[in-house]
């Protein structure tokens, strides 16, 4: 299977290697990193646009580019969080916390050479897992059925609503549960009965994915930088950029350790690669020898971040692949992308399409490889673009948001999708609720629909089988765990139960000793 | 995020309206789920009607947002205090200026030129006064540089409308709304 697999690999890589794919892979990666170094471009904003700038190529070349142009977002936001302070996406946030104070140290080719570094080796740590977890988690979604496929999609709702929400977990489940409703919007996929038009004939046809999406991260973005008064830019002396490999092989740990952590954060479904590079940070920082360090330039933290980051691109692509389930906002759109394309993910994928896996797994490796070298080359010159102002770019973004969210239909209702989710998306953003469980409810919407409706036929309306099933039981389990581990009473008796515990221990060990 | 527009930390306050308006519409979808033809007539198990998932989570709304309800009363949300003076301050905050300006420039855009006029001309007047409300009005250029921001505006404006239309329309196909 090994050898077969690698095989499949080989021959995909192989048939990428031309010159007109190659100059795809560079550009692609290039603009992905520019769009990431600007604030107010988002990874997710950026994959959107580019679905609709892409939609008339072959499905692979398309696919190829969005990957490319993922990864270098990703990348590109932390040459901001260096340099400005500010994250060009939200998952450098971790990386301005110890970047920019090494960048006002004079580090700042140091301070990107390493973020470099780490965001290198962490793809190809999310790339290894890639081809290593997909066909597995493949095979076993084999056996899910019906009652196993609600659960997943409650699973994905919940989870995503804790992890993006965690001071408030309550607002990311409603906003996961407000997207399952949208995707009601429409005809339904059993009956062909249209549900929630109220007559109006566009809506009949139901919410399409990318407007909204671009209207969520995209539009609601531009008004969210746009409220804000001017950002100066520090000019910053940077100098060697090439990282040492003594410096690199002294976070051996770090960087394995960030890499297997992002990878798994990032194929949790919604879970984007902003919560992997916290909790990366997080982890180097308890497990550090120099915690002090966290927060006033440590190198150690620079790494853990972007190592997790990047390593969730790779991983939010294992349940897309495996389950049709984004693990990330950006990967739900390549996840309608495929679909767009006429590629269906999903568990049969392994057995319609298993090249498309390793496919994906060279597209990976592709990006990883010209975003490490575009990264460390012509760092000084790249920099300048944030040097345009916004008042200036932000209009060129709403453009495209509406050229964009017609152009895949050629349907006038879609920019008004656009701006009625860049709108309900600000407002959300101002209340504190997360947008990404939203976006997933979007996608998981159908498959909720579809088979509670089936299960319920299947077990003649006896609910018995949701929590009979083994596999049903257990996601029935963890989905039950994730929320009332958030209650205030749960919490309350945890720390109870520990005190308690403990308290018993010492008694039991005064008793021994006395 | 909504730090600026929300320093008087009237989360409980807006919790309580967004729970109000939550239950409202969870209600609302329990409605017209229930009410939602059962396609009988077409001899369709009950069980896989269309309104059965809509109405499930008309009810998982409905009570999400009333936890979000019960708590803000808890916090004192429900003491909604609206007088003339709080308007006018939140009026004529520049952040919220700045919104409704970002906001208004782009619905009259996007539903207002787009579809109504040329969209090459439409572009390009929406880009041009962009960029001149911002950088004039906003950011109040010196008297000197408002020659040269008119000039790189109107230049910008021409080359992005040209360019998104020309690509658009040529290279990818798409009959421009």
């Amino acid at each position: 299977m090994l050898t077969q697999g690698i095989q499949l690999f080989v021959q995909e890589l192989s048939a990428f290697l031309t010159l007109r794919t190659l100059f795809d892979v560079l550009w692609a990666t290039q603009l992905g990193m520019i769009v990431g170094m600007l604030p107010g471009l988002t990874a997710t904003m950026g994959v959107a646009l580019m679905t609709t700038l892409t939609f008339h190529l072959p499905a692979t070349n398309a696919v190829l580019i969005l990957m490319c142009m993922y990864i270098g977002a990703i990348y590109g936001g932390g040459r901001t969080a260096i340099l400005l302070n500010i994250p060009g996406t939200p998952a450098n946030a971790a990386t301005a916390v110890d970047g920019h104070p090494l960048a006002r140290a004079g580090r700042a080719g140091e301070a990107i050479g390493i973020g470099t570094t780490g965001s290198f080796i962490g793809s190809v740590i999310g790339m290894l897992l890639l081809a290593t977890f997909t066909p597995i988690i493949g095979r076993f979604a084999l056996r899910f059925q019906s009652f196993e496929f609600f659960w997943l999609a409650i699973f994905g709702v919940v989870i995503s609503g804790n992890l993006t929400a965690p001071k408030d977990p309550l607002k990311g489940w409603i906003s996961g549960f407000l997207g399952l409703f949208v995707a009601m919007i429409g005809m339904e996929a059993i009956h062909a009965h249209v549900r929630f038009s109220f007559g109006h004939r566009p809506l009949s046809g139901g919410i399409d994915l990318i407007p909204a999406m671009v209207g969520a991260f995209g539009f609601s973005e531009i008004i969210s930088m746009m409220k804000h008064t001017r950002v100066e830019v520090i000019q910053t002396k940077i100098e060697r950029v090439i990282p040492r490999l003594k410096t690199i092989w002294g976070y051996k740990r770090t960087i394995t350790r960030s890499g297997i952590v992002g990878t798994f954060i990032g194929a949790i479904p919604g879970v984007g690669e902003d919560i992997a590079a916290w909790v990366n940070y997080d982890l180097a920082m308890r497990s550090s020898k120099k915690p002090e360090e966290f927060g006033k330039g440590s190198l150690e933290g620079l790494i853990a971040s972007e190592t997790g980051n990047n390593a969730a691109v790779a991983g939010a692509m294992i349940p897309v692949l495996s389950l049709a389930i984004p693990g990330s906002a950006p990967a739900a759109v390549l996840l309608a992308a495929m679909f767009i394309h006429g590629v269906r993910p999903g568990p049969l994928i392994m057995v319609e399409n298993p090249a498309f896996v390793s496919s994906v797994v060279a597209m990976v490796m592709l990006g990883t490889v010209a975003m490490f070298v575009l990264g460390l080359s012509a760092v000084k010159q790249i920099v300048k673009v944030l040097l345009v102002p916004r008042s200036k770019l932000m209009p060129i973004v709403f453009t495209l948001c509406v050229i964009g969210a017609f152009a895949i239909n050629s349907r006038t209702f879609d920019i008004g999708v656009m701006v009625a989710f860049g709108l309900l998306g600000f407002a959300m953003r101002e209340m504190d609720y997360p947008v990404a469980p939203m976006v997933l409810g979007i996608i998981l919407g159908e498959i909720l629909d579809t088979n509670l409706r089936r299960a319920l036929v299947i077990s003649r309306g006896d609910l018995t089988p949701f929590l009979t099933r083994p596999i049903s039981f257990a996601l029935f389990v963890i989905v039950l765990l994730s929320l009332v581990s958030r209650t205030s009473w749960f919490i309350r008796g945890r720390k109870a139960l520990t005190g308690a515990i403990i308290g018993a221990v010492r008694a039991m060990v005064g008793r021994v000793r006395g | 995020m909504g730090d600026e527009v929300n320093q008087d930390n009237g989360m409980p306050r807006a919790d309580f309206v967004t729970g109000l308006v939550l239950l409202g519409f969870s209600a609302a979808v329990l409605y017209f789920s229930i009410t939602m033809p059962r396609l009988e007539h077409r001899g369709i198990n009950p069980l896989s009607a269309p309104g059965v998932v809509p109405g499930l989570l008309g009810v998982i709304i409905g009570v999400c947002s009333l936890a979000l309800l019960i708590r803000a009363v808890a916090r004192g949300g429900y003491r909604l205090t609206l007088s003339g003076r709080s308007l006018t301050a939140f009026a004529s905050s520049p952040v919220v200026r700045r919104i409704i300006a970002t906001v208004g420039i782009c619905l009259v855009y996007a539903w207002g030129l787009v579809g109504r006029v040329h969209y090459t001309l439409g572009t390009f007047v929406f880009v041009l006064v962009f960029v001149l409300f911002f950088d004039l009005v906003f950011d109040q250029e010196e008297q000197r540089t408002i020659g040269r921001t008119v000039w790189t505006a109107t230049l910008e404006a021409a080359l992005v409308a040209g360019i998104v239309s020309a690509v658009f329309q040529y290279l990818f196909l798409v009959a421009l709304p």
